[in-house]
């Protein structure tokens, strides 16, 4: 742990789709500051852990996990050699395996103290999955700042349903309301459960480590939201700084990456960056919800939560601060820290119907896109990296990989040699 | 890294060169394809100089150095000196792009009574202001033929003439080739490399030899001869870094590194910071390359002749990558993990020898540019498809026949430039000689003003052998012959 408040980063949290990367990278924009793509290092006690994307129990976390160390991979490589190329987050992998003994706290203080005197910004979604990844992240760093960023439920809600690959997470996730005849998806288990989760973390702490802000208001008045928090930071707030944080494109996060580590944030962000100020349309809490067709509305504890976080009404509110989900779903939940697993959901005709139509959905939806990438298809680009890139590594991979298996060959045969003669000796 | 050990360290990187920034401004032995190596190259007057040594192969050819080729990759003529062997001088301007010849070597009478060039080779090149300069001069070492007058200081003030200065006075004209002038502290440091009958690499002692007047002489010994241990069989590289001058041993038993602060009166105190090749043994012969980083030095290890030291039965094995600091503690960057008595050492890179590659000879050269390190390597992939493969273990046979020697000459050939801005993370800039497998070697890397220069090692001309249909035959390479590459920040 470091009790040094210089090194210790400043975290955002926040369910899916709540401006969180466009946030994040606008305040990390400020010169004092350094914003990360989502490195979700402390999902994983030691980084041999990160690296396999095993749990505790040897079990794979997610079919997903490698994508979840592109962060880490492209923070690496642009902090340690100055730029994200094909061979860069090579050798950012070869820098994590040189750390799988360390744990991930350690790997994280270590990138602290190499940005120095900046300090960390940082939103993994990925944290708010167990209590224990976030106790993991304060053990780390008692003196961290939180930033709860909170979003109108129905904004949140419809946006985690539209964005590219959005329904298929919220299945992962396990939103689904299972109550009815035919299970549906409804995003408002994710926007609560998550909600609770943070508010319970951040509760324990003194208040001065921690501020909620609403996003709708840093869409609305960026300038005045980021000053805000610059003076609760104790960082400059001159116009400079303002200015430099509205550009959360200019981060070197803020695009794709190379072929071998694109992501580290929500694809929808990679590809439009730019913060565009402007009003929020207003929103109730009160209207039958527009992704079920039974006419639902939002849960009361949902209303109740976001009353609480100040939607809709001034009086104060105190929710309820149980989960969601077993009301609405017996089954796995967000804060379960599980995923919705293939074999499971195969094994229920309910939720196997609705996983197959999301699944079609999925490849209409990326088929759709098409379009969008074709300059980039006709370039032969995947990424950052060109096509032709990417042959030469595979050539490349290719004959390193026939080396080693001959050299193992030989090598195998040698021990075997020797273990003969010292079984005949 | 070991668990709990949290380092501070430095600034972030800006952007390295890339391969794309590097671009060739010289080639094929700058129109004389029997210039084979960049073997010297300095900064001086605006200017980029690079020394050449001349067809370095056929010297080998009628040296007694043992080697176990089968077919001779190039033609040479039955007579070494029928063609011009003298070594020549160029100029670079980065400013007009002009390449001008300013000095070739000098006609001699060797004992022999034969005419020979007065040297073959410039090793050496450095910029030292002695008592006697008025200016910074431009200082050389050259590499004599074996019937000649051996190796000589040379100095010029004005980068076009340069005249022989003294040398140490024990020198006789056995002392055939030198690589070492080094400035520490107001003096050129200095320590003969090579003598006659096939030692081009081991002069047989390690002696050190330091002066403040080139030009009038008077050179001291400066350090007890071989430090004590015959085992050292001369001094191969010395540099100062900080505080300390370092000088590095080719000792069969793995290499020595000895510094001192060269305080005093010559000759100095000398402490032994590693032996035993950094306990890692004769893998780690000789040191190739001596690099001040960042506060620390860089050792890069090799074995002589390639990788390969068949006389002394040692190799192949690849380089390592050492970091000595201030306080004498050193951390293995690329190698072999291992337990030594300063504790157990692993590769802090995560690379394994040779950076990974089996064919790697020695770590050559390393240079500081723009804040990152860079290596170049000596890459003896080529000669695969030239070796007596009677002479293979069988084990590297099958690797090899498995493998393919085409596809390694196309996958792997050609030397390595590496780059890092910490010493740990590393980025290949090209693995196979600037996309020309002849370049065998990166021999000279200098950082100047205008960007980094590259001199690579290149003795596969003017005619190289190529295997066809009806066998081997001797065919004009329009590839052959040492280049000169130029990285700047901005490309080409």
């Amino acid at each position: 742990m470091t009790d040094d408040k210089a090194l210790s980063p400043v975290f955002i949290l926040a369910p899916p789709r709540s401006y969180t990367s466009l946030f994040s990278a606008s305040l990390g924009q400020h010169p004092a500051l350094f914003g990360m793509p989502e490195l979700n290092l402390f999902q994983a006690v030691k980084m041999e852990d990160f690296w396999s994307g095993l749990d505790e129990n040897g079990v794979q976390r997610s079919p997903f996990w490698h994508v979840m160390r592109h962060g880490l991979l492209r923070a690496v490589a642009q902090l340690y050699l100055g730029e994200q190329t094909y061979e860069s987050v090579r050798a950012a992998e070869r820098w994590v395996r040189t750390r799988a003994t360390m744990t991930s706290g350690e790997v994280y203080q270590e990138l602290a103290q190499k940005l120095s005197p900046r300090r960390i910004v940082e939103k993994s979604p990925g944290y708010l999955r167990k209590e224990e990844y976030l106790e993991r992240l304060l053990e780390t760093f008692p003196q961290a700042r939180f930033i709860h960023l909170v979003r109108h439920p129905m904004g949140q809600c419809l946006s985690s349903l539209k964005a590219k690959g959005g329904k298929q997470l919220l299945f992962m996730l396990g939103a689904v309301d299972y109550r009815g005849a035919v299970p549906v998806l409804d995003p408002q288990i994710v926007w609560h459960d998550s909600q609770i989760r943070i508010m319970n973390f951040l509760e324990q702490l003194p208040v001065e480590q921690w501020v909620r802000i609403r996003g709708e208001d840093f869409i609305m008045g960026p300038a005045a939201v980021l000053q805000q928090i610059c003076r609760w930071l104790e960082i400059s707030d001159t116009p400079e700084a303002i200015e430099a944080m509205l550009h959360p494109e200019a981060s070197p996060f803020s695009c794709e990456g190379p072929a071998n580590a694109r992501l580290g944030n929500d694809i929808n962000f990679l590809q439009n960056p730019s913060l565009t100020p402007g009003r929020v349309p207003d929103q109730s809490l009160q209207v039958a919800l527009p992704w079920r067709v039974d006419g639902a509305t939002f849960h009361p504890r949902v209303i109740e939560l976001a009353q609480e976080l100040g939607y809709e009404f001034s009086v104060p509110v105190h929710a309820e601060r149980t989960p969601l989900a077993p009301l609405m779903w017996g089954g796995r939940t967000l804060l379960d820290g599980g995923n919705l697993r293939f074999k499971e959901v195969m094994k229920d005709p309910k939720l196997r119907s609705l996983g197959e139509a999301l699944l079609k959905q999925m490849r209409e939806d990326f088929a759709a896109d098409q379009p969008e990438n074709e300059s980039a298809k006709s370039n032969g680009q995947l990424g950052s990296t060109s096509r032709d890139e990417l042959e030469k590594q595979k050539q490349w991979l290719e004959y390193r990989a026939d080396i080693l298996d001959a050299m193992l060959e030989e090598t195998i045969a040698s021990l075997e040699q020797v273990n003969s003669l010292l079984r005949d000796a | 890294m070991e668990r709990g050990e949290i380092k501070r360290v430095k600034a972030l990187p800006a952007q390295g060169l890339a391969r794309h920034h590097f671009s060739q401004i010289g080639v094929n032995g700058l129109g004389d394809p029997l210039n084979a190596y960049a073997h010297s190259m300095a900064w001086y007057q605006g200017h980029l100089y690079v020394g050449s040594t001349r067809s370095n192969l056929c010297m080998l050819k009628v040296s007694k150095i043992s080697t176990s080729l089968g077919q001779w990759p190039v033609e040479c003529p039955d007579s070494l000196y029928s063609q011009d062997m003298r070594s020549q001088v160029w100029r670079y301007s980065p400013v007009t792009g002009v390449w001008e010849e300013v000095f070739r070597a000098p006609w001699i009478t060797g004992r022999n009574g034969q005419r020979l060039p007065r040297e073959m080779g410039y090793r050496n090149m450095t910029v030292f202001q002695g008592r006697s300069d008025r200016e910074p001069s431009l200082y050389m070492a050259t590499y004599s033929p074996a019937q000649g007058i051996g190796t000589q200081i040379l100095r010029s003030t004005d980068g076009l003439d340069f005249q022989p200065v003294t040398k140490p006075g024990d020198w006789g004209d056995h002392v055939t080739t030198l690589r070492l002038l080094v400035p520490f502290k107001g003096r050129l440091f200095t320590a003969p490399t090579g003598k006659k009958d096939g030692n081009p690499n081991s002069i047989g002692n390690a002696l050190i030899y330091e002066t403040d007047d080139p030009v009038l002489g008077q050179w001291r010994i400066a350090c007890t001869p071989n430090f004590g241990d015959d085992t050292n069989a001369g001094v191969f590289e010395m540099l100062g870094c900080g505080d300390w001058l370092y000088a590095a041993t080719a000792n069969n038993k793995g290499f020595q590194l000895w510094r001192t602060r060269a305080e005093g009166t010559a000759p100095y105190h000398w402490e032994r910071v590693l032996v035993q090749g950094a306990f890692r043994g004769p893998h780690n012969q000789g040191v190739a390359s001596l690099c001040a980083f960042d506060g620390a030095l860089y050792v890069g290890t090799g074995i002589q002749h390639g990788g390969i030291d068949v006389a002394n039965k040692i190799g192949p094995a690849s380089p390592e990558l050492i970091r000595v600091h201030e306080d004498g503690s050193w951390e293995l960057l690329v190698g072999t993990a291992r337990q030594t008595v300063h504790g157990f050492k692993k590769p802090l890179s995560g690379y394994l020898p040779g950076f990974d590659n089996l064919f790697t000879g020695y770590f050559w050269r390393m240079a500081v540019h723009e804040g990152w390190l860079y290596l170049g390597t000596f890459d003896w992939s080529l000669m695969l498809q030239y070796a007596d493969q009677d002479k293979w273990p069988d084990f590297f046979r099958r690797i090899v026949d498995r493998v393919g020697i085409d596809r390694i000459m196309s996958q792997q050939a050609g030397a390595d430039l590496w780059r890092s801005p910490d010493g740990e993370n590393w980025l290949p800039v090209t693995r196979n000689g600037f996309d020309n497998h002849y370049n065998y070697g990166i021999r000279t890397l200098v950082s100047t003003p205008h960007g980094l220069a590259v001199g690579t090692v290149n003795p596969f001309a003017p005619k190289v052998a190529l295997r066809g249909e009806d066998g081997w035959s001797y065919q004009e390479n329009p590839r052959g012959g040492m280049e000169v590459w130029f990285g700047r920040s901005g490309g080409q």
